[in-house]
């Protein structure tokens, strides 16, 4: 695992961590972001579903392939139906709410969380967004989501 | 209140199991709690980021949620976690209070603070997931947090034991029992409808 730290500094650091002291804990990069997305046409949750999946392999592979360890993957859909997608660097959980499989929506609000130890909050942070991009610019549906990640 | 404090790493499944405790919680109030406007049960939720996402979870199941996000109670948010606690109960009153600490935090620390300044508090315990799929790594890469987390729990669960062979769930057992050969010990997969009787026998002895 790679030793670089994030910058921030928390009480917390596993690299002075003993029994003895008991409030040192690790550092780990976080991205944690809300988008609330806009899209041109209605998009049915299981085109979103898909996409949201991509973003979750996207994260848990580049964390794996630097050999950092993944804390968690997280993925929250809000609106009258939701979706819950995690993953611990292997296989992605998928839970939703009943009424999933059938629901459309062109206004979607997703909350996003990974915490990676071994990188840097910047290189998390860039990477995540990249991906993010990425996988909707291949669904080609999304027209707001740059002004809510600058 | 009897307050449930829930520790563990990162991932390990404590809001999958939170969210069946709760519904085996809800499903023992009596109709006057039930339609009460004071909740019976209300759940503090910490994360890290700045951003919650176990809280929404919670909150789409119809469950009462208290945030304190982007710090952890058990050292930047400890303040906060003591006034919030002593708010619920000034406020509320509720039968139950669960708390779901971040991954990183030190549940033993966080259970000091509430005996110490906590408000009526009728009984507090610790439960402490372990994430049976990643204790190799975990116990590897992070032994410090990872026996802290579990040498004072109360209550151990050992969840993902779907993710595991018997014998290899038997050898992640003795490796807990080690660390902490007193707590109540169950071996569980969240993934599925845990047997309620597991609950019921941890809800039983926390009261």
């Amino acid at each position: 695992m790679s030793e670089q730290r994030d910058e921030h500094v928390h009480e917390h650091s596993y690299q002075q961590y003993s029994l003895e002291c008991s409030t040192k804990h690790s550092n780990p990069a976080i991205f944690s972001e809300t988008l609330r997305l806009v899209f041109l046409e209605k998009v049915n949750s299981e085109k979103l579903q898909k996409s949201l999946t991509q973003w979750v392999e996207e994260i848990r592979d580049w964390t794996n392939d630097n050999a950092y360890l993944v804390g968690h993957i997280k993925v929250f859909v809000e609106g009258q139906e939701s979706l819950w997608l995690s993953s611990t660097g292997r296989s992605i959980n998928i839970k939703h709410s009943q009424g999933w499989n059938e629901w459309s929506a062109n206004r979607v609000t997703l909350s996003l969380t990974a915490i990676i130890f071994g990188t840097s909050k910047e290189a998390l942070r860039e990477v995540a967004q990249e991906s993010i991009k990425r996988v909707y610019r291949e669904y080609g549906d999304l027209w707001s989501l740059r002004n809510t990640l600058d | 209140m009897n307050v449930l404090l829930f520790g563990g790493f990162l991932g390990s499944g404590k809001t999958s199991i939170i969210l069946q405790v709760a519904r085996y919680l809800v499903k023992g109030f009596s109709t006057q709690q039930l339609e009460s406007d004071k909740p019976s049960l209300v759940i503090i939720e910490n994360e890290v980021g700045e951003t919650g996402i176990d809280d929404k979870i919670l909150k789409a199941e119809g469950l009462n949620v208290r945030e304190l996000i982007a710090g952890c109670i058990c050292c930047t948010l400890n303040a906060e976690l003591t006034v919030c606690l002593n708010e619920i109960q000034e406020e509320l009153s509720p039968k139950w209070v669960i708390i779901e600490t971040t991954g990183m935090a030190f549940p033993h620390t966080i259970a000091e603070t509430i005996a110490k300044y906590g408000k009526g508090i009728d009984s507090l315990k610790t439960i402490v997931v372990a994430d049976a799929e990643r204790w190799d790594e975990l116990s590897t890469i992070m032994p410090g947090l990872i026996e802290e987390q579990i040498v004072k729990a109360n209550i151990i669960l050992l969840n993902k034991i779907d993710c595991l062979e018997p014998e290899q769930v038997c050898g992640v057992k003795e490796s807990i029992r080690r660390i902490n050969p007193s707590a109540l010990f169950y071996a569980i997969s969240a993934h599925d409808e845990v047997d309620p009787q597991i609950w019921s026998k941890a809800v039983t002895y926390c009261e």
